[in-house]
């Protein structure tokens, strides 16, 4: 996966400030907490939708 | 051994293997009808034309029945199921809410995934068997029945999926999933042009094109639950159409039929892949070709579990779903076959769900009919749905389809009357009906009065899962149908007000502003009673019930909005929905009905008190925390 210097220099001031143990070590922690919140909405998504399917909601 | 003894020994046998082990109920016979939602009031306005149900009343006797604290379908039946309150059985709403995350989930079973696998590929092969949970605490009365040894047939109970572990021939009822595990999800197909592929509440629409006359109409099943993604299965149903005729040629897997436009076909059994060449899960849907002319329009029932191959457990023994289905043809087997959702949506017109609804009331019936003429001894029960579901979006508007849902019960109860002999008959009903004209927004109201908190007033809307509620600043919210809470510290996510004393202070307060609302439009007090936990549920399982149980006045009900955590604008609008008739309200407001062969003793029976009354009838005591009372 490729990514821009710029943004790689911004990963890296961004982790050492964090103090993470490496850039990467800073970029998988994001992706997955990002990932994380996106596979719940996606399940809270399904939660109402099948709830929706009773006939007492709409 | 000689030819004739051995064939006496295997008559024999053939004998016992039918009856099972032996019976201890002495001859006795209970047969008990559950007919959700039969209305006293709508009894008592037709007797003239339900000529059975009059007579059992003239026979016997009529009464209310007073039904649970909520009179919600999934509550009320667990208190007949285990005789318990709902702080016993732990069923306070269809939904319930989950406080450590603040969300909804159905009351009725929860499907748990396995939790150790094998990855092949893109498989997970389970190495353990994914679970479907069930929330009713408490021992349903059947198996009281079965440690006394009397047999027992218990026909689509609800709130059994999946079905406890019993010696009786149970089949599970509401609460049963459909393949893809959702209270049942129909397709409709269409090449109108200003359609376009959409979920809709209980179904999907989805917009084909026909290849010359050609169209290929491909159906969700279960979710491959062996695939790493979990991707859904499918099943692919071509259709050629007719050119000229309204007519079409239909093929699902191995299955080839013709529809006419306006026709039905009966059940197509397919199954979907799962591992290509190696697996596949049974399933079962029906297709109704509604229109080929201009547009093609193809409604596909949801994929039901086929009784005769079932992929979840639907009975006690399992082989018991087969028998059935051997016996009488194949049935919907989802908890809700009558499809509301499709008429809400515009797929059926009103005629078309009627015809549906009469299907599957009529696949239901002969279930009876099979079991009436098998049935010698011990206890029969029976749950029938259709007149709930019918008035749910008949009420107070189609009178005479709705009545002639009753007579569909009548025509079977009279039925049954021939075959009871000298049986002890009930007909029983969980709750009654009311109309439901005016929707409440009670997380609007409780804005309103102060109670629940947004970030910014302007993010009122429709939006579930309260995703604008300021937490820190929130004392209680509404999730369910009925149902308020505090929004409790140590126990809510975010809760901030403290249990014990300021919990109660909370709920006293809400329960006295609850009480002076007014509805603006017409001046109507819009809540007749309030149920604080503390007063009414004890128990086991008293911990998960709702901090308030609201009691609407006839003609309101909390809107879909406050089941699922949103918070609009306005408090209080007209309901333009299809579904036009509830029960979801006070619960003195709309008892259930018991009818009977013979005079009860107790001039005020509740549904508590006919659990009781069927273990009575064979002689077992009352079980742990009942508080019913022997009716005869």
């Amino acid at each position: 996966m490729k990514i821009s210097k710029n943004l790689w220099e911004r990963v890296k001031k961004v982790a050492a400030a964090g103090g993470y143990s490496s850039p990467e070590e800073f970029v998988i922690h994001v992706l997955e907490k990002e990932l994380e919140k996106i596979e719940e909405a996606g399940s809270d998504e399904e939660i109402v939708k099948k709830l929706k399917g009773l006939g007492y909601l709409e | 051994m000689n030819r004739r003894v051995l064939a006496a020994c295997a008559l024999l046998a053939l004998a016992q293997a039918g009856c099972g082990p032996r019976s201890s109920a002495g001859g006795k016979r209970l047969i008990v009808l559950g007919i959700d939602a039969m209305d006293p009031a709508f009894l008592e306005r037709h007797w003239s034309e339900l000529p059975n149900l009059d007579g059992l009343r003239r026979e016997g006797e009529f009464k209310r029945l007073a039904t649970a604290i909520p009179p919600q379908s999934p509550v009320a039946w667990s208190t007949f199921i285990t005789g318990l309150d709902p702080g016993g059985h732990g069923i306070y709403d269809f939904v319930h809410r989950d406080p450590k995350t603040m969300l909804p989930f159905s009351s009725m079973a929860e499907t748990e995934r396995p939790k150790y696998t094998l990855p092949i590929g893109p498989y997970e092969i389970p190495l353990s068997s994914g679970k479907v949970k069930r929330f009713l605490h408490g021992r349903p009365f059947w198996l009281y029945l079965d440690d006394a040894g009397i047999p027992a047939r218990i026909i689509r109970v609800p709130n059994n999926f999946p079905p406890v572990e019993s010696k009786s021939l149970t089949l599970s009822g509401m609460g049963t999933p459909d393949m893809r595990g959702t209270f049942g999800t129909f397709t409709f197909f269409t090449d109108d042009p200003i359609e376009r592929t959409r979920s809709v509440p209980g179904g999907q629409i989805v917009r084909v094109d026909l290849e010359g006359y050609r169209a290929t109409l491909t159906v969700d099943g279960p979710d491959n639950t062996l695939r790493k993604d979990g991707r859904r299965t499918t099943a692919v149903i071509t259709v050629d159409v007719d050119p000229d005729a309204p007519a079409g040629r239909f093929r699902a897997g191995e299955t080839t039929f013709v529809l006419k436009e306006g026709e039905w076909s009966g059940w197509i059994r397919v199954r979907f892949p799962l591992i290509p060449g190696l697996e596949s899960a049974a399933g079962m849907f029906r297709v109704y070709a509604k229109s080929f002319h201009p547009r093609l329009g193809v409604y596909v029932s949801p994929v039901n579990i086929d009784p005769g191959e079932p992929e979840l457990p639907i009975s006690t023994p399992d082989s018991y779903s087969r028998e059935l289905a051997a016996a009488v043809g194949p049935f919907y087997t989802q908890g809700i076959g009558e499809d509301t959702a499709a008429l809400r949506e515009g797929v059926f017109t009103l005629e078309e769900y009627v015809r549906q609804s009469r299907m599957v009331s009529a696949e239901h019936l002969r279930l009876l009919d099979h079991e009436m003429d098998r049935f010698r001894e011990g206890m029969l029960f029976f749950h029938f749905f259709g007149i709930d579901q019918d008035s749910h979006v008949l009420w107070g508007k189609h009178e005479d389809k709705l009545l002639e849902t009753y007579r569909l019960v009548d025509a079977a109860l009279g039925g049954v009357m021939k075959k009871a002999g000298d049986a002890t008959l009930i007909v029983m009903s969980d709750h009654g009906f009311t109309s439901f004209d005016r929707a409440v927004h009670l997380n609007t109201w409780l804005w309103r009065e102060g109670f629940l908190e947004l970030d910014n007033p302007d993010n009122a809307g429709d939006d579930e899962l309260f995703p604008h509620v300021d937490w820190s600043r929130t004392q209680a919210y509404s999730m369910g149908l009925t149902a308020i809470y505090v929004n409790q510290a140590g126990r809510d996510k975010n809760g901030v007000v403290a249990p014990g004393a300021e919990t109660e202070e909370v709920v006293r307060r809400i329960s006295e502003r609850l009480l002076e609302l007014r509805d603006p439009a017409n001046g109507r007090q819009v809540i007749e009673a309030v149920y604080p936990a503390s007063k009414y549920f004890h128990g086991e399982a008293a911990g998960a019930a709702p901090d308030l149980v609201v009691g609407y006045a006839p003609g309101y009900r909390s809107s879909w909005q406050t089941a699922l955590g949103a918070v609009p604008k306005a408090t209080i609008e007209d309901n333009k929905d299809e579904w036009r008739g509830d029960h979801c309200i006070a619960s003195e407001r709309v008892p259930g009905v018991w009818l009977s062969n013979r005079r009860s003793k107790i001039a005020d029976p509740h549904l508590r008190d006919v659990t009781v009354t069927v273990l009575a009838a064979f002689g077992i005591a009352p079980g742990p925390g009942m508080r019913g009372r022997p009716l005869f």
